[in-house]
């Protein structure tokens, strides 16, 4: 498929350095080796830290992420969700509530959180949950971090919520949010609703697979 | 009541000069405590004619010793640069007349040094900004600091209205009013416009207006227009190429006056027309400057200043020299492109030969030989003496939300009484009893949807007084006050120290460490981003990027765009009057040869491939802004033959469609494109399907306080609450329907950016055309700005996301083998 566009569907199991990753285009990729269900970048309760600063924004956002979530856990029935970092957006809020009833909901399910930098809450917080809190977290050939770190193994990290931008004739283009393997590290994309997002810039050998229309779009650089 | 004159006329003769007659009225009209609109030019003793009566009143019901620290006079001027000028003339007089009045300044640029002192003990007069009034009004003494206000006059108001710094100055006023009374006097100076009446109105309010006076200076002036002619015309007019390539006609102008004032219609522009002055004249290094918005204030003082003290030979400068005093050694003005409309031409005419009865004479370069037209058309509008109007904004939530937290953060307000202030204002008399509650909910409980939202902090209704107690939130929203939104700002310093100006981030973004850009008129190397701060070094190297500012560019105004089509219609019969069409005849030769002129009983459709795809343009001569909505509309209806998508470019002569598929335009023309009918659904459906609405709404929610963009070079940021406007945008129209501002960008797109009427006028206009369709084998001379400008576009598409990826395979093989 090299230097091309192809639609694959909903779901892509893409190997990669003997593993098999199942990328959704909810945002999310689920790992077979580990049984575990890959999030990153959620961002939830930014909506009522904008309310709390008297920016209103409707609390459905962070509904529709939970949602997405649940239909995510009962697609793959993981062992556990690795949260690549960026939760929960800053200070607790009302909004911090509704993720403890959530985390309790799914008690079974194990709860990694990699801190991210907006991960700012105390640890007493997160004993109200099912939370594990981790720096990184390391299995396989893949080293799982917030933010990019270099190392010995493969990186896949968070944080930049990553984007492309595709061309077309006619001064056509597109943005989409994506999946990125490059040669030593992987970005994944945010899945919060509430969130921008960032261009990266393509380079020769990487591979992407970008998000649009509930489809994955396999490019390569 | 001439005794109440005599210093007046006393400090003239001192001066040796004798009051105009309209002076004289409007000293009357003021001390008989009428309010009122002035309608003189720039440089015509104007400040003279409302400054005098507000010392002469004082002197009247005062002796001079009785000098309390009470403010006064509010003396509203739109830019700050300039009010520094003011201020000093308006100081001057006080001390002439042994008048111990201090006037002070107050504008964005104050220190909180001067704040705390004006505070203190408050000066006589203020010069002021309009922002700078709500930034007062925001403090809790401000009743207090108000209470002995006599007058405000806001100069240049023909430059406000129609903005919403022009909503923000009519809402002070009522306040103003309501702490004041009827003893306040309120006065504008309008330059020439086409609806003074109404300038009057909106200014005055509902109240006040009817008792108003109007004073005319009926300066007879004699504008005189000479275009710069090429010598040869390029039949493929490319914007911005031609200007450059005339300075061996321009330079001569420069060197037999004594000071020139070179107007561009951008920031970029007057950057690249600085480089290119001096490296085609190198002499002129030393009498040289530049002059535009983003330079540092100290820069461009020193320029005003050299301007006065005649050191300087040109000046190179965007509108932001429009206004303000007069600069006595101007004696030629040029304008580089065309300058859209026939008040400001004639405004920045006026800027040279200021002697009553002079002659004023301006230069127009053209950018694109096409655009000798303009020059055509606007000689002979200035010879009819028309001019534009300037449209009152009505409605704006986002700027009375703004006001009403401002009112909330200074002690708080009681909703009826300032209901009833809010709906004296020409902006708000239409306001209905369910938008004042939207505005009153949206600021308390976050708006009607979300009522349940308990989080949410900012204005607490507080036993019928609505006010804010949370600090925080207090002092983002005083940082926050003001209705000019631009591009998030980064200051530019040097790194050994000394600041040169501010510049966008969207811009700085692309740069990487070590490249190059222009920046008034140095070449700067840039280094790296600290603490919202661009470091740079001077560089040495001969070339370097332009950066480019947001905004700028203006549409063409109707009346000049009628005038347009005029011109080419008389081409069409042979009739080249004027020495502008005459060199502009092997183009429209040629147009008229591969495909015709269009002309005023004729609406010309050209239809042609070229590599990007297929392309359709429209001549609709309409002005850009009107043209971007009428290419969203008519993208719409093709769009509903079949799933296609467009690419939108426009510019004030037409407008291009362009698609990967050939476009089905002979079936839209028989379906009807044009129709009247439903075509105000059609519209607001093609805003919500291209980016229009999304553009207006950053405006709309930084100034309804949604976006905190901190303060330019403050460096203030607030922590976690970044969110593009665009993902509100996006959340809004998903969860939260009702939204007034969203629903308020959308009119806005049709009222501020072109008005029903006129798009109307537009398509009514074309439905009398006969309409005709050329198929040409390449772009038209025509065609041909509208293709490689590409100032503005946009997007609109009816075929699936999916669809559209699949095609853009092509694209990213071609670039996948150049990289490998």
């Amino acid at each position: 498929m090299k230097g091309s566009v192809q639609l694959l569907g909903p779901t892509y199991e893409f190997q990669f350095l003997d593993q098999h990753l199942i990328l959704d285009a909810s945002k999310a990729f689920f790992w077979k080796e580990e049984n575990a269900l890959v999030v990153a970048d959620l961002h939830l309760g930014k909506a009522g830290h904008f309310r709390k600063h008297g920016v209103p924004i409707p609390r459905e956002v962070h509904v529709t992420d939970f949602q997405r979530l649940n239909s995510l856990i009962s697609d793959y029935t993981p062992d556990r969700i690795l949260f690549l970092g960026d939760l929960f957006h800053s200070d607790s809020n009302e909004e911090w509530l509704d993720f403890v009833t959530w985390s309790n909901h799914h008690k079974d399910v194990e709860q990694i959180l990699i801190e991210g930098n907006h991960d700012i809450l105390d640890a007493d917080s997160y004993q109200q949950t099912c939370m594990k809190l981790a720096a990184r977290y390391q299995a396989g050939p893949f080293l799982l971090t917030h933010e990019y770190e270099e190392s010995e193994y493969y990186n896949i990290s968070g944080h930049v919520h990553p984007c492309v931008y595709l061309r077309g004739l006619a001064r056509q283009g597109a943005r989409l949010p994506c999946f990125h393997f490059g040669v030593s590290s992987a970005l994944v994309p945010a899945f919060g609703e509430f969130t921008g997002s960032h261009a990266i810039r393509s380079k020769k050998s990487d591979q992407f697979f970008a998000i649009g229309d509930g489809q994955l779009i396999g490019l390569m650089g | 009541m001439n005794d109440h004159l005599a210093p007046a006329y006393k400090w003239f003769k001192k001066k040796k000069w004798q009051p105009f007659p309209f002076q004289e009225k409007a000293w009357k009209a003021y001390l008989d405590g009428k309010s009122g609109l002035l309608n003189a030019p720039t440089g015509s003793g104007k400040t003279y004619a409302l400054w005098i009566p507000c010392v002469l009143e004082f002197l009247r019901d005062h002796s001079p010793e009785e000098v309390t620290p009470e403010v006064r006079v509010l003396w509203v001027t739109p830019l700050r640069a300039l009010a520094k000028d003011i201020q000093r003339a308006m100081q001057e007089v006080c001390d002439d007349m042994d008048l111990r009045w201090e006037v002070g300044l107050r504008t964005g640029d104050t220190t909180s040094g001067q704040r705390q002192k004006q505070k203190k003990k408050a000066p006589q007069a203020l010069v002021i900004t309009p922002e700078s009034i709500h930034v007062l009004l925001s403090q809790s003494d401000y009743p207090n600091f108000f209470k002995n206000l006599k007058a405000i006059i806001v100069d240049e108001w023909h430059e406000i209205l129609g903005t919403k710094r022009g909503v923000a100055t009519e809402l002070a006023i009522s306040r103003l009013k309501a702490l004041n009374g009827s003893g306040l006097k309120v006065w504008g100076i309008s330059a020439t416009i086409g609806n003074l009446p109404q300038a009057k109105r909106v200014l005055l309010g509902e109240d006040f207006y009817k008792d108003a006076v109007t004073i005319r200076a009926d300066l007879n002036k004699e504008v005189l227009v000479e275009s710069v002619l090429p010598d040869e015309v390029e039949k493929f007019p490319w914007t911005g190429h031609l200007g450059t390539k005339l300075l061996p006609k321009i330079l001569p102008i420069i060197n037999r006056s004594k000071t020139t004032l070179l107007f561009t219609n951008t920031r970029s522009q007057t950057e690249l027309w600085y480089q290119a002055l001096l490296k085609f004249a190198p002499e002129l290094s030393g009498v040289i400057a530049m002059h535009h918005g983003s330079m540092d204030h100290d820069i461009r003082g020193w320029v005003e200043d050299a301007l006065h003290a005649e050191k300087l030979k040109i000046v190179v400068c965007t509108s932001s020299l429009d206004l303000g005093v007069d600069f006595r050694p101007v004696d030629t003005v040029i304008q580089v492109g065309g300058p859209k409309g026939i008040s400001r031409f004639f405004q920045r005419a006026g800027r040279s030969g200021h002697q009553p009865g002079a002659t004023s004479k301006i230069y127009f370069v053209p950018t694109h030989s096409l655009e000798l037209v303009e020059g055509a058309a606007l000689r002979e509008s200035i010879g009819e003496k028309k001019f534009e109007s300037r449209k009152p904004l009505q409605k704006s939530l986002d700027v009375l939300i703004q006001y009403l937290v401002t009112l909330a953060v200074s002690g708080g307000f009681k909703p009826l009484q300032i209901l009833e202030e809010v709906k004296s204002t020409y902006c708000y008399r239409l306001l209905n009893a369910t938008e004042w509650q939207w505005c009153l909910e949206f600021i308390t409980t976050g708006g009607k949807t979300l009522g349940q939202y308990d989080e949410f902090a900012k204005v607490y209704n507080d036993d019928g007084i609505y006010k804010i107690i949370n600090k925080k939130a207090a002092t983002k929203h005083k940082l926050s006050i003001g209705t000019i939104v631009g591009d998030p700002a980064l200051k530019v310093k040097f790194i050994t120290g000394g600041h040169v100006g501010t510049i966008e981030e969207s811009f700085i973004s692309r740069l990487n460490s070590g490249d190059c850009f222009w920046f008034a008129g140095r070449n700067l190397e840039f280094v790296r981003i600290k603490d919202l701060t661009v470091l740079v070094r001077k560089s040495n190297k001969k070339s370097g990027l332009t950066p480019q500012w947001m905004g700028g560019r203006l549409p063409l105004s109707s009346m000049l765009a009628d005038k347009i089509r005029q011109k080419f219609e008389d081409s069409v019969s042979g009739i080249y009057a004027d020495i502008e069409m005459q060199t502009i005849k092997p183009i429209l030769e040629l147009q008229a040869k591969w495909s015709e002129v269009p002309t005023r009983k004729r609406l010309l459709i050209e239809k042609t491939k070229t590599r990007f795809g297929h392309h359709i343009f429209m001549y609709p001569f309409e002005g850009m802004f009107v043209h971007e909505v009428l290419g969203g509309v008519i993208a719409m209806r093709i769009s509903r033959i079949q799933p296609i998508s467009f690419s939108i470019s426009m510019n004030d002569y037409g407008f291009e469609l362009l698609s990967d598929q050939e476009i089905p335009i002979e079936e839209a023309l028989e379906l009807d494109l044009f129709s009247e009918e439903n075509l105000f659904p059609d519209i607001q459906e093609s805003i919500n399907m291209t980016e229009m609405a999304k553009r207006k709404f950053r405006d709309v929610a930084t100034i309804a306080g949604l976006i905190f963009q901190g303060y330019p070079g403050k460096g203030i940021r607030a922590k976690h609450l970044q969110a593009s406007s665009g993902i509100l945008y996006k959340v809004f129209e998903e969860y939260d329907q009702e939204n007034l501002l969203i629903k308020q960008s959308m009119e806005e797109v049709l009222t501020l950016q072109v008005e029903h009427s006129r798009l109307l006028e537009a398509i009514r206009r074309i439905n009398q055309q006969k309409i005709v369709l050329k198929e040409t084998i390449k772009p038209t001379p025509f065609a041909f700005p509208i293709l490689v400008d590409m100032f503005r576009r946009q997007n609109l598409t009816s075929e699936q996301l999916s669809d559209r990826i699949a095609k853009m395979q092509l694209q990213l093989e071609r670039v996948a083998n150049k990289q490998s």
